[in-house]
């Protein structure tokens, strides 16, 4: 039994990759997403393990595709909440890359009296832990008595300081979904082509590529240096471990800051990526320019 | 000038020159020859005949000059007797001997002579290339043959249109880098290896010196021309450029009536297009030329005039090079830049230089904003660089010319380019495409190209091509017809095979340490020996992976990428 209750409910989705122990502790309550493969569908990390999801995407020939939880199931979650909660706050991926925020406010209209609690569906700007570590720190500010302005105020800023990198394994499943302009024209010509990404303010921007495993680990290590002074480094990851022991050796022979948590991310961008991706999220210091 | 008599300090005209002005021109020749024969010398450096032309004539001239050296004599016949026997004793190589030869002729129009006018030094210009022509027993127009004679025939203009010798020795300069400059027209050996005449380009200094000396033109300051000398790269040959405009090719036979005047068919074919090469059998001629395509009947209707024309074959240039690169779309210039994927304004594009078609394609499957064709033997120009700069929709571009021989052309074109356009010196398609990866769309432009730059330094590069003739470079022996290989750029191995070639370049590129080849295969090489290469290749480096990729490029059987 807790003794401080949280004034504000903090609800974010599965894309966030906020591991259980971590969501039980800051009262931080995640709607799954559903995954399909043809038509069978699945709750996200419910229904579906990660490592589950991954050797089958890797595997198979069908393409999974992902879908936001109905505006229902974030309904219940909400309704549930405030019978103790004084307002509730969504935080989702972008509005660019998913309709998970929309559901979020759809749910909320489904809500019956609601009387004059606030409600807020945040754009984190952000994915897996890059959404993570934002929902985290929404959570601590509302047990720590913040009001619903200060937690605005505190995702606005951390949207700014919050950068997702990631070298994809292959440009296979980018190029499939269609979803990033870029890699649509990266049309079938090199067997292996690595793409590096960058996930800032909303948007998927490409870092070029490499040809190499080992040379993609030293561009993410490129552009972890050049982001300056950090709070804190998370390591995600795809289904493959071996990558990640890979990049934590180059960090630690660069004596470079060792990340907080590791993560295998989310289906959801995972279906995007495919396996064998490796990459960080990295938390610059307050006062930081954006770069 | 000062020791020359007669001359007009008003107007720097120069009338007569006499004995001390001979000396201090042919002084003034050597000391130019001297400065500039390093790149006399990189011209030959392949294909090799003569091996070292410029040092061969700089030391003929040397000798030439010694017999001058302690004589001050005022009597310009006396010099230049000296001069002939000083530059015969010395001679040295073929180029050497020819001009000894040039010398032996100018001297015995001058002999009489205690100074010579326009006229007389056209004359002597006309018995020097008489002379030199009689010296070879079979010439070959496109060397210094061809050089000397058009000299004469422009000191002989001049001498009816000015008394001034200042005038006439300017015109023959300018002819002589023209008469330079075509030898490749004229000579396909030198067309195939890029170059032009070292003889040639070396009689051209020696005159140019000369001529700075009465302009007054430092002799000992800068270089007159950029050293660059070539590498073996230069091996392959054979595809033939396309200029901007001259996208037909017209070959005519012909039976002439009389004896052509090689000269004035030259001049006309000149006024319409370029390439231009004449072949003379027994009453049969062929004449070849480049041409727009409006002006692709011309031709026929002059050599017309000349005799009987016997056949004509035409053809398209471009759609040759469009079926090369495996589109075969509309003709016309802009059918040379492909049309690639869309770009945001402010984001940062790139242009990639590809020389076939399946590298074009890997340049645009990675996301270049144009590609503009041509490698190794059709380089691009500047202009259509430009054009395609201009092309991409914006305005910030990194230019990627993937060869040594066109990075001097993407720099121009960067320059004259209203756009904010950087080159990333790439000098074969693998630094291009490892280059062209670490594109950041997004990035700040300068610190985008820089890193393109430290990109394409961490690949190493293979190419598996022919020996068009024999040499001997850097310890490897190769004779005509082998296959070499080159990693990054050195000639490193030679050999009857393309296997053993293959193997011991990629140990020349370092490949063990390597994680990744790729093997893009030529226009000559099928699939499945690109196949069997690749089994080869991973039976001796199992660690490695490898791909394959169709590059359709001409002259080199492979281009290999280790990363």
């Amino acid at each position: 039994m807790r003794l401080a209750v949280s004034r504000f409910g903090i609800v974010t989705d599965s894309t966030s990759d906020i591991p259980p122990e971590l969501a039980e502790e800051w009262d931080i309550h995640v709607v799954p997403c559903y995954i399909n493969f043809g038509t069978e569908s699945y709750l996200d990390q419910i229904e579906m393990s990660r490592s589950e999801f991954y050797e089958r995407l890797a595997s198979g020939q069908e393409c999974p595709t992902t879908a936001a939880p109905p505006a229902g199931m974030f309904a219940e979650v909400y309704q549930r909440l405030l019978s103790t909660a004084s307002g509730i706050i969504s935080i989702h991926p972008p509005d660019q890359l998913s309709a998970l925020r929309q559901a979020a406010l759809n749910g909320w209209d489904l809500v019956e009296g609601p009387g004059e609690r606030p409600f807020r569906a945040l754009d984190a700007g952000q994915l897996s832990m890059g959404l993570g570590w934002i929902v985290v720190r929404a959570a601590q500010a509302a047990r720590a008595g913040a009001d619903m302005a200060a937690i605005e105020k505190l995702v606005a800023d951390l949207r700014n300081r919050v950068h997702l990198l990631a070298a994809l394994d292959t440009v296979r499943y980018l190029r499939r979904s269609g979803r990033v302009g870029w890699a649509r024209g990266t049309i079938g010509k090199f067997l292996r082509l690595r793409p590096l990404l960058r996930i800032f303010q909303g948007r998927i921007t490409s870092l070029g590529y490499t040809r190499t495993r080992a040379s993609s680990i030293e561009r993410l290590i490129v552009h972890l240096r050049q982001l300056g002074e950090l709070e804190s480094v998370t390591t995600i990851y795809t289904q493959i471990p071996e990558i990640v022991d890979q990049f934590h050796q180059r960090l630690g022979e660069l004596q470079l800051p060792e990340p907080v948590l590791t993560v295998n991310v989310t289906p959801i961008l995972g279906t995007h990526v495919g396996p064998g991706s490796v990459g960080f999220v990295a938390i610059q210091r307050q006062g930081r320019p954006a770069s | 000038m000062t020791s020359q008599q007669d001359t007009d300090r008003d107007t720097g005209r120069m009338i007569q020159c006499d004995g001390w002005g001979l000396k201090r021109l042919i002084e003034a020749g050597l000391t130019w020859l001297d400065r500039n024969h390093q790149y006399v010398n990189a011209l030959n450096v392949f294909p090799i005949p003569d091996g070292d032309t410029g040092i061969n004539m700089l030391l003929t001239m040397r000798s030439a000059y010694k017999e001058i050296a302690e004589d001050d004599t005022n009597h310009a016949g006396r010099i230049a007797q000296k001069v002939a026997r000083g530059a015969l004793m010395g001679a040295r190589g073929n180029s050497g001997v020819i001009l000894s030869q040039i010398w032996r002729g100018f001297s015995r129009e001058i002999e009489p002579l205690e100074a010579f006018d326009v006229r007389q030094f056209a004359a002597a210009m006309r018995e020097a290339s008489d002379t030199a022509y009689n010296g070879v027993v079979k010439p070959v127009e496109g060397t210094i043959l061809t050089v000397i004679r058009q000299a004469s025939e422009a000191a002989e203009i001049a001498a009816q249109s000015t008394d001034d010798l200042a005038d006439a020795f300017d015109q023959v300069v300018r002819r002589c880098r023209q008469a330079v400059a075509e030898t490749p027209q004229l000579l396909q050996v030198l067309a195939d290896a890029g170059v032009v005449d070292a003889g040639g380009e070396g009689l051209t200094i020696l005159l140019e010196g000369m001529l700075r000396l009465i302009e007054g033109e430092p002799l000992d300051t800068a270089l007159a021309r950029e050293l660059q000398p070539l590498d073996l790269e230069a091996v392959g040959a054979a595809m033939e450029a396309v200029e901007p405009g001259q996208d037909w090719e017209v070959v005519i036979d012909f039976r002439p009536r009389w004896e052509l005047e090689l000269s004035s068919f030259y001049n006309r074919l000149e006024k319409l297009g370029t390439s231009i090469q004449l072949g003379q059998g027994d009453d049969l001629c062929r004449m070849h030329i480049h041409l727009p395509k409006d002006m692709r009947y011309e031709p026929i209707e002059f050599v017309e005039t000349l005799g009987t024309v016997v056949n004509v074959h035409m053809e398209n240039l471009l759609d040759q090079v469009d079926q090369l690169r495996g589109g075969g779309s509309a003709a016309g210039p802009a059918a040379r830049l492909m049309e690639q994927q869309e770009i945001e304004p402010g984001q940062i594009a790139s242009i990639a230089v590809a020389p076939g078609s399946g590298i074009a394609d890997a340049f645009v499957s990675l996301g270049v904003a144009r590609v503009v064709a041509g490698g190794q033997t059709m380089n691009p120009s500047t202009e259509e660089i430009v054009a395609a700069i201009e092309a991409v929709e914006t305005d910030k571009i990194v230019v990627l010319p993937n060869n040594k021989n066109i990075v001097m052309a993407a720099r121009t074109a960067c320059k004259v380019s209203s756009k904010q356009a950087r080159v990333v010196p790439t000098l074969n398609v693998p630094q291009g495409v490892s280059a062209l990866l670490a594109l950041e769309p997004d990035g700040d432009l300068d610190a985008v190209a820089e890193a393109m730059e430290a990109a394409a330094g961490e690949v190493s590069a293979g190419e598996i091509t022919t020996a068009t003739r024999e040499v001997e470079l850097k310890g490897v022996e190769v004779r005509k017809g082998d296959i070499l290989g080159l990693a990054d750029g050195e000639l490193w191995c030679a050999g009857p095979k393309v296997a053993p070639v293959v193997k011991e370049t990629l140990e020349g590129m370092g490949t063990r340490e390597r994680e990744l080849l790729t093997l893009y295969y030529g226009v000559d090489t099928t699939a499945q020996e690109a196949g069997e290469m690749a089994d080869s290749i991973q039976e001796w480096y199992p660690h490695l992976e490898i791909e394959v990729i169709h590059g359709g490029q001409p002259h080199y059987f492979y281009i290999l990428s280790a990363e």
